[in-house]
């Protein structure tokens, strides 16, 4: 504990006076360059020592070794804050970071803001809002899981509603806030994953809350669409499975999604969690991310180990059980006796229902028409829009009127795919045609076609003929006043010939 | 050399594969043998070969200078001798992943005296 300094009561008088200021008066505005502390040191020290306990409102450019040392004193526990006390500094991991929320509800009624959840080595939990300039400020810079030490921010009630977070105080911070990034501190615990198996989760009422870990061994696709309130949605879907032999599908939402789906696609198999999951009934028992819940890839726990071993000796190519029924089905691959024909397709009448129907078939490409294969989308990294050519050959994005100098090629390849009982038309789009054609994307194949012709048919030629194990959805459209049955691949993997024979023989033996 | 039956009711003109267990029922017959380089003898052109039911086999080569990699899974054609062996007449190297427990699966379910008909008459 340090020594009263001059300032400390002139500073504090305001504060009973005016509880909700007291950030103003110190924001930006260091108390080096203030009269009343003659004992202020250069700006470097200036938060050391003098400014007592709770660490100091100084300057920007603070050493981090004031909050990094091992003098705890400096730091208190979140469990200290309260409403009144607005000096001080926490050390803190960031279990949780949501999207930046934006609106514009007219010109006094604008903003942006995001949240986090706050742990810190005791384990208590709490809610940090950042407003306005806060979230330009520190959005990009924090990233779940790291540690920090936050001060500057205000300690107010917490509002419940929003939050699931344990804790009656919840802070909001801003640009005057301070906020700087610390070595990983061990005593802070990384993540708190109360698992529940997944098969267990059929036993847990809709509406709950639960942590799942789990293999992630089907990833779909991005998908984007407009909800029935006109909102913007983006949504992905993930498969994942654990040791109770127990499939279960999750969605996640938001931006959040993107990112997500651009990390596990370049892993193969990776261990996923996920903290604070919605359960929902619909389509059986599936999980959904919120706001507030916590997504992990490869979370350093010692469940993750343990996973990791259960699933490499082969635990989940054994029977699993969906919890998602249908409109999605198992996300572990499905056994060969549960696969479709193709003839099946028309046969059952399948995608009219209000979800698509989703199934699992083995099939050989046929054909690929050449023309219209891709699409010119914004070159944004995860905005897909279409984007349209202007006179001046800039691309203008149709959904954000933004032009940009370039775009790039998505695919959305159309293919005949084959298997004993008949073909049919289905739609490849972006990963899974790179997939198909050995790994080269839409740019890179329309570069080619303008340059070479003979080699692009020679190319495509080369990718008919091989057989894939394929994921179709299936949904019936109406298109100018027909009903069609539209296919679209949501994953496509090369069969193992080692594995489909064993199989086949496994099924064939079954019936003799 | 014919491998077929010389009965002119009784024409085969199947190439069943087999395994080593199989081989007495088919022979004069040319059949398909698939197996495991066990040794491979330059000097005499003979192969020694693990067939996909884990029993042994001897394989005469056509051309007997020549020399099977060890340990690779090859593919034979040829006529099934009265000592058992076989005296090919073509040969194909099979991929490293080849999985024999399983082709020795689908033998025994082709031969099957249920199915064998689908197959080799």
């Amino acid at each position: 504990p340090a020594a009263p300094r001059p300032q400390m009561p002139q500073q504090q008088a305001p504060q009973t006076l005016r509880p909700q200021q007291p950030m103003r008066q110190y924001g930006g505005h260091p108390p080096a360059q203030s009269p009343q502390q003659p004992k202020q040191e250069p700006p470097s020290a200036s938060t050391a020592g003098p400014q007592g306990q709770f660490g100091g409102r100084g300057p920007v450019a603070q050493s981090s070794a004031m909050h990094t040392s091992a003098g705890g004193d400096r730091i208190i526990p979140i469990r200290g804050l309260n409403p009144y006390q607005n000096r001080w500094t926490i050390k803190a991991r960031i279990v949780n970071k949501s999207d930046v929320k934006r609106w514009d509800k007219g010109p006094n009624n604008q903003g942006q803001l995001f949240s986090c959840t706050l742990m810190d080595s005791e384990g208590t939990e709490i809610r940090a809002t950042f407003f306005r300039d806060a979230v330009d400020k520190f959005f990009e810079m924090l990233q779940e899981n790291n540690v920090y030490t936050f001060s500057g921010g205000r300690t107010k009630t917490a509002n419940r509603q929003y939050s699931r977070v344990d804790n009656d105080f919840e802070l909001t911070f801003d640009a005057h806030s301070e906020i700087q990034h610390v070595a990983n501190d061990s005593s802070i615990q990384e993540v708190n994953l109360a698992r529940v198996k997944i098969a267990d989760i059929a036993n847990r009422n809709p509406g709950d809350f639960v942590d799942v870990l789990g293999v992630a061994v089907e990833i779909g696709n991005i998908e984007e669409f407009v909800s029935k309130a006109g909102k913007d949605l983006v949504k992905l879907e993930v498969g994942i499975v654990d040791e109770s032999q127990a499939t279960i599908r999750v969605t996640l939402w938001g931006d959040r999604s993107r990112e997500f789906h651009a990390k596990v696609t370049e892993m193969q198999n990776p261990i996923v969690g996920f903290k604070g999951a919605k359960i929902s009934d619909w389509g059986g028992r599936t999980l959904g991310t919120m706001m507030g819940s916590q997504i992990l890839i490869e979370p350093e726990i010692p469940d993750t180990a343990t996973l990791r071993q259960w699933f490499e000796a082969g635990g989940a190519s054994q029977n699993a059980t969906s919890l998602s029924g249908r409109g999605g089905g198992s996300f572990a691959p499905k056994k060969l006796t549960e696969r479709n024909t193709i003839a099946s397709i028309m046969e059952q009448n399948l995608g009219n229902s209000e979800k698509p129907d989703v199934i699992e078939c083995k099939g050989t490409i046929m054909y690929i028409p050449t023309d219209k294969m891709w699409y010119f989308a914004c070159p944004e990294e995860g905005n897909n829009k279409k984007v349209e050519r202007n006179a001046d050959g800039t691309w203008t994005c149709e959904a954000t009127g933004q032009t940009y100098n370039t775009k790039e090629n998505r695919y959305i390849m159309k293919a005949s795919i084959a298997d004993f009982t008949g073909s049919a038309y289905v739609t490849f789009f972006n990963e899974q045609a790179i997939e198909v054609l050995g790994g080269k994307t839409a740019d890179e194949l329309e570069t080619l076609k303008e340059e070479n012709e003979a080699e692009f048919t020679k190319l495509m030629q080369s990718h008919l003929f091989h057989t894939y194990v394929m994921r179709l959805r299936v949904k019936m459209e109406e298109y100018n006043d027909q009903k069609r049955q539209r296919c679209s691949i949501s994953s496509v993997s090369k069969v193992d010939y080692v594995k489909e024979s064993k199989d086949l023989i496994d099924a064939i033996e079954s019936y003799v | 050399m014919s491998a077929m039956d010389t009965d002119s009711k009784d024409r085969i003109f199947t190439t069943p594969r087999v395994n080593a267990g199989l081989l007495p029922q088919y022979a004069g017959r040319r059949v398909v043998l698939v197996g495991r380089v066990l040794s491979s003898d330059p000097g005499t052109g003979f192969v020694d070969i693990q067939t996909s039911d884990d029993a042994r086999a001897r394989v005469m080569l056509v051309d007997a200078g020549e020399q099977l990699a060890p340990q690779q899974v090859y593919e034979f054609t040829g006529t099934v001798g009265s000592d058992n062996g076989l005296k090919e007449e073509v040969h194909v190297p099979f991929s490293d992943n080849f999985d024999l427990p399983n082709y020795d699966k689908m033998i025994r379910l082709a031969h099957d005296a249920r199915y064998a008909s689908m197959f080799w008459g």
